[in-house]
């Protein structure tokens, strides 16, 4: 059967050669598409491990060129004068490493052969609190870490898998520029947004008087947007400037993320039209081969196959097609993986190609199922008839 | 003959219905889709206005501080000469890592050091990151707006609706003066007519609205600022130090300029700025510049590789042709598929046409025209989609503030595309329908 098939196709290659190079060409771009929406949504499906929701971001306009002393004072007046709102829960002050911002810091150590890289996050004591992070072991920075002879330090548990697999550090002194003694693990603060790549972090605490460039606040829930000019006012007599501006962080998150969604959404539809295009193709095609061996079915009807004998005959034919197709293509695909040709993990190559596989041998499968049945239904009289 | 070809294309269309729906989507989607790309790169990268001088602008960002830590290694080998032993030591610097400190540079050090370079004819220092909140009647308003001296209206070509742009006795004497967009004018005045004269409060400041120019969303900031102001009015002695601090200087090459030889200026400009002021924070000993092209500068925001700036658009350069290649050789192959497949429908009218005389030239060529002629009609629909898409985006600000525009070079460009694509899928059929024996053309069917 299989053996009789391929004499069919090779009788046909040069037409088949077309619809093997488009199915192939098919398989590439789902590929390519595949993978770069998986890689994208498996970071999206990940929490962003701080809320949104209620709290409200100011970036601060001329605290940070003040003199150090007048930019304590300014500091600790503005916590005093916004904890005294009734709409305003909680007040944290940050440098410029906030969420949906792209700064980071890097600093790495290297401790004899070990070496260790992570985001450093400075944090006050609020923060926590404010964003509702999730302190999975150990605590939070209290307000004892100031005067204690050890400086504290949070990692997150990208941080542990990575250096500390397995192992609980809690209350451990590690180097990490310079000594520093872990309190606690954070799940995750993907500061940067949705998209961000997991990366490992390291939280360092700094008195909430040293930030001087974002105020993260926990708002009442329900709090009007239209409070945010009396805050402003709030804010500018305080430091006595004019330039303050007001972030939501729900309205900061989503738009951080619409460019990323905007090429994901663009990507998947231009790569679904492709596909209909192709199937619509294909289905024409085949349809009209098909019509075009009316005399051979009817033969072969004519000498007692069945009708569904007839439509096993088509089906098996274009996936035997488009099986070549797709082993050429896997064969080019599985390179990037293999080779390594990129950083990205090679989970999401494997599955893309797998799922590629699938979705061209149902998108073949259809195409060819409607003609086979139709041709089925030939009956030999009839086309033996014509010629 | 021409109007023969059309009249025998369109009875092939309404011959078969459900072949012309198949062939005419696939054009239309794919020339549609094609279009709205082009509509995209030639709003971001193409030279109408703001961008006319596109070509000839040079962007250097950022200041970089860096120090290069190095390490002395020593090596000490032990030979053994007639068993007696010699030590052999040498030794070698590397380089054990770098700390680079990134920002926006001070104004005093673009105007001290970068303001007369021999291959730039004009240089704007300028901020475009500033944010304001201001509100009116309760509802607040973020103006992006930029702080610039005069040159920046040289080098940004705004189309002004009204009024004009201040000048530089203006910036030198830090008049309290702003141009605004016609965007900020409709959501601050309410209005875009007769805004000139009128006052707009914005950091404190009671600014006087000399102009108004036409707001062009684009992603690159100091293109399409809500609001133009001169940065004299801003207090300038609190920047981070001597070195750094808001501003970033954009360059307008000479008549006739090489844009790496600005860019080489650009970056020995390193070697005049002196390195021991006392602001500077310890430990660095060398200053960076790295200056980059308008292209490049696009291009490095999708991806960029820090060691070489001009590598990024090459790379995108690259990823673009391919994707546009994959996308258009699909629908492309499709359609040489389903016309291959269909020559023997029309063998009957091959055969008749060659009896008759017809060269192989003339067959070609007529199926050429009517694959062409396929084509247009499936661009004219495709034309109607890209509308419709760019229609969809600029209405629903899914791209942000960036607007797609269409100009004569978009349906020129889209007519070419659309000629290559019925050339490209219509010659290989074409030619084989050429091809096809008289015998062969009129044994397999009745007339």
């Amino acid at each position: 059967m299989i053996k009789h098939i391929l004499k069919l196709i090779w009788n046909k290659k040069g037409s088949n050669i077309l619809m093997v190079l488009e199915i192939f060409l098919s398989f590439l771009v789902l590929f390519a598409v595949l993978s770069y929406v998986f890689f994208n949504l498996e970071r999206v499906n990940k929490p962003l491990g701080f809320a949104t929701e209620d709290r409200w971001m100011i970036m601060l306009d001329n605290v940070s060129v003040m003199d150090s002393t007048e930019a304590v004072i300014t500091i600790q007046n503005l916590k005093r004068n916004l904890l005294a709102e009734e709409e305003i829960l909680d007040v944290s002050f940050t440098p410029s490493i906030a969420p949906f911002t792209n700064n980071a810091w890097y600093n790495g150590t290297n401790d004899n052969g070990f070496e260790m890289s992570a985001r450093v996050v400075p944090a006050d004591i609020a923060l926590e609190n404010v964003l509702d992070l999730n302190v999975i072991e150990g605590r939070w920075f209290i307000e004892e870490d100031a005067a204690a002879g050890y400086k504290p330090i949070l990692v997150n548990k990208n941080f542990m898998d990575k250096y500390y697999p397995g192992k609980t550090m809690i209350d451990s002194t590690i180097q990490f520029d310079g000594e520093n003694k872990i309190v606690g693990v954070v799940d995750e603060y993907r500061y940067p947004g949705e998209f961000a790549e997991d990366h490992q972090m390291v939280f360092t605490r700094r008195d909430y008087t040293e930030n001087k460039d974002f105020i993260l606040l926990k708002m009442k829930p329900g709090t009007e947007t239209a409070y945010e000019e009396q805050l402003s006012q709030i804010v500018n007599t305080t430091t006595k400037s004019t330039g303050s501006v007001i972030h939501s962080l729900a309205k900061r998150k989503v738009d951080n993320s619409r460019e990323s969604w905007l090429m994901l959404i663009a990507l998947l539809s231009i790569c679904g039209f492709l596909c209909l295009n192709v199937a619509l193709g294909l289905f024409g095609v085949l349809s009209y081969a098909i019509n075009k061996r009316k005399s051979e079915i009817g033969l072969r009807q004519a000498l007692g196959a069945h009708g569904f004998d007839i439509t096993k005959q088509f089906i098996l034919e274009i996936l035997i097609l488009a099986g070549v197709s797709i082993l050429l293509g896997t064969f080019f695909a599985i390179q990037i993986p293999i080779l390594k040709i990129t950083e990205y993990p090679d989970v999401f190559f494997y599955k893309a190609i797998g799922y590629s596989t699938g979705i061209i041998l149902l998108l073949v499968f259809t195409c060819a199922l409607f003609p086979s049945l139709q041709a089925a239904r030939i009956t030999p009289a009839n086309s033996l008839h014509e010629d | 003959m021409i109007t023969n070809y059309i009249k025998l294309a369109w009875r092939v269309l309404s011959r078969n219905k459900f072949f012309t729906f198949i062939t005419l989507f696939g054009i239309s989607f794919t020339l549609g889709i094609l279009m709205v790309i082009f509509s995209f790169l030639q709003s971001e990268l193409g030279t109408d206005q703001p961008l006319t001088h596109k070509n000839k602008m040079v962007f250097l960002d950022h200041l970089t501080l860096r120090q290069v830590m190095r390490d002395t290694i020593y090596k000490i080998d032990t030979t053994f000469n007639n068993s007696e032993m010699l030590l052999d030591s040498n030794m070698e610097v590397k380089s054990r890592g770098s700390m680079t400190w990134n920002s926006s540079m001070n104004n005093g050090i673009a105007e001290d050091f970068l303001s007369n370079l021999p291959s730039a004819e004009n240089t704007t220092v300028m901020n475009s990151n500033s944010l304001n909140d201001v509100y009116v009647n309760g509802v607040k308003i973020t103006i992006a707006s930029l702080y610039g001296d005069a040159n920046y209206w040289d080098i940004l070509d705004h189309q002004m609706i009204e009024g004009r742009s201040y000048d530089q006795a203006e910036f030198e004497s830090a008049a309290k003066v702003i141009c605004i967009s016609d965007k900020i004018a409709k959501s601050y005045f309410g209005t875009d007519k007769d805004v000139v004269g009128r006052e707009i409060l914005i950091d404190g400041k009671n600014l006087k609205v000399v102009g108004m120019y036409r707001y062009q969303g684009k992603f690159v900031p100091f293109v399409s600022p809500d609001a133009v102001i001169p940065y004299t009015i801003l207090d300038v002695t609190n920047q981070d130090s001597y070195y750094h601090g808001f501003y970033s200087v954009l360059f307008k090459l000479k008549n006739g300029a090489n844009a790496d030889n600005l860019k080489e200026e650009i970056s020995e400009a390193n070697t005049l700025i002196p390195l021991d002021h006392p602001s500077k924070p310890p430990g660095y000993n060398e200053i960076v510049f790295d200056p980059v092209t308008y292209n490049e500068l696009f291009a490095n925001a999708i991806y960029a590789d820090n060691d070489d700036k001009s590598k990024g658009l090459t790379i995108m350069t690259w990823v673009l042709i391919t994707l546009l290649l994959f996308f258009i050789l699909l629908p492309t192959l499709n359609l040489i598929n389903l016309n291959v497949s269909r020559i023997m429908e029309r063998s009957s009218e091959i055969g008749v046409r060659k009896a008759f005389g017809a060269h192989q030239g003339n067959i070609l060529s007529q199926f050429i025209i009517e694959n062409i002629i396929q084509t247009l009609l499936g661009g004219i629909l495709g034309l109607g989609l890209a509308l419709l898409l760019i229609n969809v985006v600029n209405k629903g600000g899914h791209l942000g503030d960036v607007v797609l525009t269409l100009s004569p070079k978009f349906f020129l460009y889209s007519f070419l595309a659309t000629l290559l694509f019925g050339v490209l899928s219509g010659l290989l059929p074409a030619y084989r329908m050429s091809k096809l024996q008289i015998v062969n053309a009129l044994k397999e069917n009745t007339i």
